[in-house]
């Protein structure tokens, strides 16, 4: 099987929905793509409520890794399939018995957002497969035009990491023409990246969010930011009085803050994560913070 | 051809300290993960810079290659045109239903 177009994505969710409307419910993204390329996800789930307790998954973010789209799509099609004619759904050792399938349709939403760059992937399956970003035009200071902002440094978490970020620690490019990583002319400048705000603040109900890569095989978890501490909240990101300092290891001078239950539980989540995916194809995948060699500026805030 | 690189080193700053004056794709996010004794992150480097890589190399550093990576004319050839879903088929998962 090769991997899916874009026009492919998008078909393939609008019959799902069509077909399982029973089930599910078809969601067009507010914000079209810089392209002008509509944007769908669905929302899994008997209750077509706002307020119900959700998880939300997003793929496609990177255009280059070209799987999680095609994997978000096919879950959503194995979910809906299985709901629809009362069945479990099985990958590898790893099964989902019928008596679940039913819980998490009655009890939870899960809203899966197959393709959040559509442009990106466009552009890297049809003439540069290693692009990563949008395709966003934005002026260079010569007074030409680089294309592209990396999404997943245009979230409004710590996004101005030169104010945030001590020089060098931070993964992150003002430059329009850097290939991967620029952070865009502002936070949340592009309308992919509003896209997902927009998914985080209508399901009122959703608990967990996660953002699907396929660089390395590992499960990170919160915070790409610096190091965790649980001792001082006043210590994190929004506190402008520890900017410049972000983003060193080993230091004890700034750490991010989480509390020590949400880190329990992120840790247990994601060991459980690559626990089931070790039951599909054997492979382990390492679970850990995200921070380690560089900080990352302008990612997205999970609920 | 641009290589896939398993880049290795003792502590964090060392790896940190060499990679900030290379020029190398870290993928998504810049992680290092420890193995043993060692911090590893993997990068990808076409070959002039990893000529300059090999001659750069210093202290505890360790450079491994790993694979080519797919040309981009390869990784084109993985696709199809067409629309496989412009018939109305609904798509089907790869998961066993039962």
């Amino acid at each position: 099987m090769s991997y899916l177009s874009y026009d492919e994505l998008s078909t393939g969710i609008q019959l799902l929905a069509d077909e399982y409307q029973e089930h599910c419910l078809l969601i067009q993204l507010p914000y079209p793509s810089a392209e002008t390329r509509s944007i769908y996800a669905l929302a899994l789930g008997d209750n077509q409520n706002l307020e119900v307790t959700a998880a939300i998954y997003v793929g496609g973010v990177h255009a280059r890794e070209w799987i999680p789209p095609d994997a978000l799509l096919f879950l959503c099609a194995d979910l809906l399939e299985a709901r629809s004619r009362e069945t479990g759904v099985r990958y590898g050792n790893s099964y989902i018995n019928k008596e679940e399938i039913q819980q998490i349709f009655s009890n939870l939403q899960l809203v899966i957002l197959p393709c959040a760059n559509p442009d990106g992937r466009v552009f890297s399956q049809t003439v540069d497969p290693d692009w990563r970003k949008n395709r966003a035009p934005h002026p260079r200071a010569d007074g030409g035009i680089c294309y592209g902002v990396d999404l997943n440094r245009n979230f409004d978490v710590a996004w101005d990491f030169k104010q945030a970020f001590a020089p060098g620690f931070v993964s992150a490019s003002d430059d329009p023409c850097n290939k991967y990583i620029y952070v865009g002319p502002a936070a949340a400048s592009e309308p992919e990246t509003r896209n997902i705000v927009w998914l985080l603040d209508e399901y009122s109900g959703a608990r967990w969010y996660l953002d699907i890569h396929s660089a390395i095989p590992a499960v990170f978890h919160s915070w790409g930011l610096d190091e965790n501490q649980s001792e001082t909240p006043s210590m994190n990101f929004l506190n402008m009085i520890h900017d410049g300092k972000r983003g060193i290891a080993g230091d004890a001078e700034y750490q991010e803050f989480i509390d020590a239950s949400d880190l329990a539980e992120l840790e247990r989540l994601s060991n459980l994560l690559a626990d089931e995916i070790q039951k599909v194809r054997g492979d382990r995948y390492d679970v850990s913070a995200a921070f380690s060699l560089y900080a990352t500026s302008g990612a997205v805030f999970p609920p | 051809m641009p290589k896939k690189l398993r880049v290795s080193a003792e502590t964090i700053t060392e790896l940190r300290d060499f990679l900030s004056g290379v020029d190398v794709d870290m993928g998504c996010r810049p992680v290092a993960l420890k193995r043993d004794d060692r911090y590893v992150t993997t990068v990808v480097a076409d070959d002039g810079e990893l000529d300059r890589i090999s001659i750069r190399r210093l202290g505890s550093i360790s450079v491994e290659v790993l694979e080519d990576v797919p040309s981009p004319q390869s990784r084109l050839r993985m696709l199809r045109s067409g629309n496989r879903f412009l018939r109305g088929k609904v798509p089907q998962g790869l998961g066993e239903k039962k």
